[in-house]
């Protein structure tokens, strides 16, 4: 494989919010993604998937203080040390973001050839007839139909796939070599979602684009992430190939996770199982696994010390004291290279 | 999303909700009214001084104090001054000292809002303290003090009243921009690089513009009514200039025998503070929000 375009390593991420708590969100969190290759993200809310989105770019709320050890490696550049200038620079050119609400994310006053091109037109001007037609051809490129009447609306007139696919035209404006999709369909219904998906898909394999696609909906993964990272309090508790994590999941939350998507097969009315409890109180960090509070294969020593990381197969591997899976034969030492 | 340019449906159960939509593309009766009160105003303030035989200093000697008849429709004054003319003349004082008002307010206020809402912190603390102890200082006693030592000046008054505006116009930009920066699309304009001066020409400013410019309406109101009662205590124009406050004043001694002298500028005064806070009101229920 080629040199990955992120590479994350030893990622920790602490907030310090206005009111004055500090939050340690982001436990030692590995993670590598080459060209053309998606990674998704699982986990429920507050498992730390946003903010891991948002210490890539370095972008957080202007009220949230952030600092981030360990390093991010966009292209072997490390971004954690780059300097604010730099990483400006790199903002929409090198990795760029699709957010998870069009409705909101797009300035309702700026017509959308404004906002699309916005992450060219602030490194050069650009007069306004070239405004409308690279807008045009980005929006063609998205299948946004009638592109140039279009790229003139303002976001109200467009529905909220049409503005999703603008979101993704304004990301892939720059070029970027990655691009990170927090939750990008969550906000659009069931039909619209694979659309997107299918044509986030198209790009990142036609332009070689490493994606980061942040979910909580596990389903969606199947058959476009080639790598799933399942997150749980900050920390990522099992990664592997999609395959081998969803049917062999070695951590007891992928599996919990995995039991609580509804299927299509079955009984017509049963009870879904839910993973009980509650995810951590991040202002309260505990010495021990995450998980175990609600983990049914919790004992004693789950609670005190933090779970080792257990191989599972060729290139996946899961934080747990007490596997569901026997361990590979392979050395521990292995996995550095194969992850 | 659509529905508001739909075809109001004219068998609607409720009157709320089709009228609002109706509103949105003729206004109300009350809005016409107010804004052809204010244009009636302003242009008759601007063109009846270009007649001939306009002159709201000149004295009619022969009918002091008269009745509003022919000739002169609002009567004259003890000076046998036609009281139309005057509180046509006065019209200026007030409009200019407004327009004053609502410059230095506006971009004084603006400016520090946007600093306070966008850089928080200490930046914030700073320019609150000082919008509060601004807005401690009693602003009549203040502009007739300056008045008493620079002698009386339009600019001067209007420059005074805006600088005591400013804090009113910093805390409802500041309200706005507060709330604007985290909104979706600041931040997504954060994530593709864009500098913050950029974000807040084009994502900040757009979205406080509405808010501040109903707050001029009210600022504007505050200083027609603020340099009112500077001339009439008499630390507006110097007397035989006319202004609205001054016009007043000179009436009050005769309220029983010529009223209309103090009424006329009164009620053109009142109606033009009605008029202004009424268009102010409707802007802030329809686009409040916006």
């Amino acid at each position: 494989m080629t040199s990955p375009v992120l590479e994350v390593r030893s990622l920790d991420t602490t907030l310090h919010t206005p009111d004055g708590r500090t939050l340690h969100v982001l436990h030692g969190i590995d993670l590598t993604i080459g060209a053309g290759e998606c990674l998704g993200v699982v986990g429920e809310s507050g498992s730390g998937k946003s903010v891991l989105a948002r210490t890539v770019l370095g972008v957080h709320p202007r009220t949230t203080r952030a600092t981030a050890t360990g390093s991010v490696l966009l292209n072997g550049e490390d971004l954690l040390t780059a300097t604010a200038g730099r990483r400006a620079e790199l903002l929409g050119t090198g990795v760029a973001m699709v957010h998870q609400d069009p409705m909101t994310s797009l300035n309702p006053v700026v017509r959308i050839a404004d906002q699309v091109t916005e992450s060219l037109t602030n490194r050069r001007r650009m007069p306004r007839r070239e405004r409308l037609r690279t807008a045009a051809e980005l929006l063609a490129a998205v299948d946004v139909p009638d592109p140039a009447r279009r790229a003139r609306a303002y976001p109200h007139e467009l529905s909220g796939g049409l503005r999703q696919r603008v979101g993704i035209a304004a990301a892939l404006a720059g070029s970027p070599a990655l691009l990170l999709a927090d939750e990008p369909t969550t906000a659009l219904d069931v039909t619209v979602q694979r659309t997107v998906l299918d044509l986030l898909d198209r790009h990142r394999e036609t332009r070689g684009l490493a994606t980061l696609l942040i979910t909580h909906d596990i389903g969606l993964l199947y058959g476009r992430a080639r790598r799933i990272a399942v997150m749980y309090g900050g920390r990522v508790v099992e990664t592997g190939p999609t395959e081998a994590v969803t049917e062999t999941p070695a951590h007891p939350y992928t599996a919990a996770l995995l039991r609580s998507v509804p299927r299509v097969t079955g009984p017509l009315r049963r009870t879904l199982p839910a993973v009980a409890g509650s995810p951590p109180d991040l202002s309260r960090p505990t010495p021990g696994c995450p998980f175990a509070p609600r983990c049914e294969r919790a004992q004693a020593l789950c609670s005190t010390d933090a779970p080792p990381l257990h191989r599972a197969g060729a290139g996946h591997t899961a934080a747990c004291h007490f596997p569901l899976t026997p361990s590979a034969a392979l050395p521990e030492k292995a996995e550095e290279t194969a992850a | 999303m659509s529905a508001a340019e739909t075809v109001p449906t004219p068998t609607a159960p409720t009157a709320a909700v089709p009228r609002k939509k109706a509103a949105r593309r003729r206004p109300s009766t009350g809005v016409l009214a107010a804004g052809t009160w204010l244009a009636v105003v302003a242009l008759a303030a601007l063109l009846l001084p270009l007649l001939p035989g306009f002159d709201p200093l000149h004295g009619d000697f022969a009918n002091p104090a008269a009745a509003p008849g022919p000739g002169h429709w609002l009567g004259t004054d003890a000076a046998g001054r036609d009281v139309l003319q005057r509180t046509v003349a006065g019209a200026r004082a007030s409009f200019t000292v407004a327009g004053l008002t609502i410059a230095v307010g506006l971009l004084g206020g603006g400016a520090l809002g946007v600093a306070a809402g966008w850089f928080r912190g200490p930046v914030d603390k700073v320019i609150g303290f000082a919008t509060d102890l601004l807005m401690s200082v009693p602003t009549l006693i203040l502009v007739m003090i300056a008045v008493s030592l620079r002698g009386p000046s339009l600019s001067l008054i209007g420059a005074l009243i805006g600088l005591f505006t400013v804090p009113h116009f910093t805390r409802v930009v500041r309200a706005v921009v507060l709330s604007l920066s985290e909104r979706g699309f600041v931040q997504a304009a954060r994530m593709i690089g864009t500098p913050p001066l950029r974000i807040l020409r084009r994502e900040v400013v757009p979205h406080v513009a509405p808010a501040a410019l109903t707050f001029a309406f009210t600022a504007t109101t505050v200083a027609i009514v603020a340099e009112g009662s500077l001339s009439f205590l008499g630390f507006g124009l110097r007397p035989p200039e006319p202004s609205w406050g001054g016009i007043i004043a000179e009436g009050r001694t005769t309220l029983g025998s010529a009223p209309w002298i103090s009424l006329a500028p009164a009620t053109v005064l009142c109606l033009t503070v009605l008029a202004l806070n009424y268009l102010g009101e409707q802007l802030r229920s329809k686009g409040g929000r916006g």
